[in-house]
């Protein structure tokens, strides 16, 4: 059974000067217990898509179901049903002056939760998210970390379904991203939680979706397993060549008659460095080819790099585009 | 804790969703309460401000006429004649102005948009808040009255007063709930709304007939017919003559003053009616986050 069914989706953004067309017919499906990722740049749409299927947007056209209710006509069925988190915040969405914990218990009141089983309820995903110390602290002194915790905490209060989490790992740091990713790995594998999850991360998402979709200017343009976005995306070779010189235009016409380049994706300067990112046929070719080719000049470095997500998803365009 | 052990908790216990309306609503006044407590300073300035006023209208009460005023049916005490006008005046302003305040306070924090997604509809939060709006501008009211009669303001109502008058306030309190409920669903998609409180507390005393006597306006008739269209003038005049001159309720012109002020409780649907217009229409617009 399907968690999520998004058909054909538009979202218009309508203001005195301009129109944004946030969301452009986008369609997917999340499976039940599924862990689904939806990746794009700044701007892409996920925060757009994951509050229509919180119910506070609504769409201007297309279809959207949550566990088979209407994300529009059933709003109140829907929302006892999902948990949501919206990591862009920062916390904000917190009541600042009170306790960790009379933040969770007025979330719990909110779903309608009998304060008995609310307190048990509390207490365990206060222990689990390493909380239970600063519960009675007031969330104006949490950290950021502390605070994302929290609001996943809350969004857990009521034993949603379906959780929507719009890109909860922004902003925070190596170790305590690393706990929430393993926290949301529990749920979804041990306790059956359908998760969909935004970010424009796409190592991060690589490690712990199930299938990613990929949406660039309200539109999806890849749907798959992270192996076949990773497979896609490899063949994207790039070489990046780090230099010590002022001759940036001498270079660049250089590397552009050179065979084994196809494309100079971009180039920066640093005081007298340069940097070229350079899109290659052959990856091990292009190395000896251009160290060759710029014999003479002061290399500091020449490397194979990973594509951005901007530069995957140039990729990506440039493929649907071909077909 | 384990993930075996925190997976029992967490998802073998089925969540039981049965505590009434009634419940919620008490715990988000509660809580309201606990949050503005916590802003100390804002506590200690309410209790400033009830004294300033109180004092100013003493100081106003020794200008007045006395005779003017038994002249006219309410005593010879004009401290208090104004008095009841103030306390009622700031009670219904304090209404009105703490839910306006506390709801925009939702809205610029960032927590008002999570409340829409939860399973308690924004109405029902609403009532919460004007409960807790009562609850605290009914603690103004009795300070007012409590500060006024360490000087010089001691009404002696009989019970049968003291019914007659906590009714017609109830009554009135209600219906300004019921604008306070309006005028955060306006909110809800215009932000800030401040001056709709301010206007209608100006409008509310220079027409309600708070500082001098509603037949005074009599003398400019466009005035009073303003006067006649607020449920707040229809509510104080009845309790000046009850409380200070011991007219019943049932008298013809009090009864009718009393069926005017009942007939303005088509505000409190369409305040309800403004709220689910205003968010519909915020959620559409993608304004339910933005301030
Ligand atoms: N309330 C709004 N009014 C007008 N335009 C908006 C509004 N919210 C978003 N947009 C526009 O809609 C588009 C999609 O925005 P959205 O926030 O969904 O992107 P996003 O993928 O979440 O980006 P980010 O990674 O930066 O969070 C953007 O062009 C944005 O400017
Ligand atoms: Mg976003």
């Amino acid at each position: 059974m399907d968690a999520i069914k998004v058909k054909n989706v538009v979202k218009i953004y309508k203001s005195k000067r301009k129109t944004v067309k946030a969301l452009n017919g986008v369609s997917f499906h999340v499976r039940k217990g599924e862990f689904f990722a939806l990746l794009g740049p700044n701007g892409a749409g996920k925060t757009t898509l994951t509050k229509i299927l919180a119910t506070i947007l609504l769409p201007d056209g297309g279809e959207v179901t949550i566990m088979g209710y209407d994300v529009v006509s059933q709003a109140d069925k829907v929302r006892r049903i999902i948990g949501w988190c919206e990591g862009e915040n920062g916390g904000r969405s917190l009541y600042w002056r009170l306790s960790g914990i009379d933040n969770l218990k007025l979330f719990a009141a909110l779903y309608g939760l009998n304060p008995r089983d609310a307190e048990k309820r509390i207490w365990a995903l206060l222990k689990f998210l390493d909380l239970d110390h600063a519960a009675y602290k007031l969330v104006k002194s949490y950290s950021l970390g502390m605070k994302i915790k929290l609001m996943l905490a809350r969004a857990l209060i009521h034993d949603p379904e379906v959780l929507l989490l719009d890109e909860p790992t922004l902003g925070l740091d190596v170790e305590s991203t690393i706990k929430i990713r393993r926290f949301l790995k529990t749920l979804c594998n041990e306790v059956d939680k359908t998760i969909f999850f935004t970010s424009h991360n796409m190592h991060e998402v690589e490690a712990l979706a199930d299938r990613i979709a990929v949406i660039n200017k309200g539109k999806i343009i890849f749907i798959g397993t992270p192996d076949e976005l990773k497979r896609r995306v490899e063949k994207f070779k790039i070489v990046e060549v780090t230099l010590l010189s002022n001759d940036a235009e001498e270079i660049k016409s250089k590397l552009m008659k050179m065979p084994v380049v196809r494309k100079i994706l971009s180039f920066q300067r640093r005081e007298n460095t340069l940097r070229f990112r350079v899109l290659v046929d052959n990856l091990y070719e292009a190395i000896s080819d251009i160290a060759l080719a710029l014999k003479g000049y002061k290399i500091e470095r020449i490397e194979r790099a990973l594509p951005s997500l901007e530069e995957a998803f140039l990729r990506l365009v440039f493929q649907g585009e071909a077909k | 804790m384990r993930h075996d052990e925190f997976a029992f908790v967490i998802y073998r216990n089925k969540v039981d969703t049965k505590i009434s309306k009634l419940h919620r609503m008490a715990y988000i006044a509660w809580i309201r309460l606990k949050i503005f407590t916590g802003y100390r300073l804002r506590f200690a300035l309410d209790i400033l401000g009830i004294c300033i006023s109180v004092l100013q209208y003493l100081l106003l009460s020794l200008l007045a006429n006395p005779q003017d005023l038994a002249r006219l049916g309410y005593g010879t005490d004009y401290f208090a004649f104004v008095v009841w006008g103030v306390a009622l005046a700031r009670y219904v302003w304090d209404l009105v102005g703490m839910m306006v305040h506390w709801v925009w306070h939702e809205i610029s924090s960032g927590t008002f948009g999570v409340i829409v997604s939860t399973t308690t509809s924004i109405k029902l939060w609403l009532m919460g808040q004007a409960l807790f709006s009562t609850v605290w501008a009914s603690i103004w009211f009795m300070g007012v009255i409590l500060v006024a009669s360490l000087v010089g303001f001691h009404p002696s109502l009989s019970i049968f007063q003291l019914i007659q008058t906590v009714f017609v306030i109830l009554v009135m309190i209600i219906i300004h709930a019921g604008i306070g409920i309006m005028f955060t669903g306006i909110s809800i998609y215009h932000k800030q709304v401040d001056v709709l409180v301010f206007l209608l507390a100006g409008i509310i005393e220079m027409f309600g007939g708070v500082i001098y006597p509603l037949s005074l306006l009599w003398n400019i008739p466009v005035l009073y017919y303003v006067a006649l269209a607020l449920p707040f003038t229809h509510g104080l005049e009845i309790i000046r003559k009850v409380a200070i001159s011991g007219y019943s309720i049932l008298t013809p012109p009090l009864l009718t003053h009393f069926i005017v002020l009942l007939s303005f409780v088509w505000i409190i649907p369409l305040g309800f009616k403004t709220v689910d217009y205003y968010l519909a229409k915020a959620r559409r617009t993608g304004d339910v986050f933005s301030y």
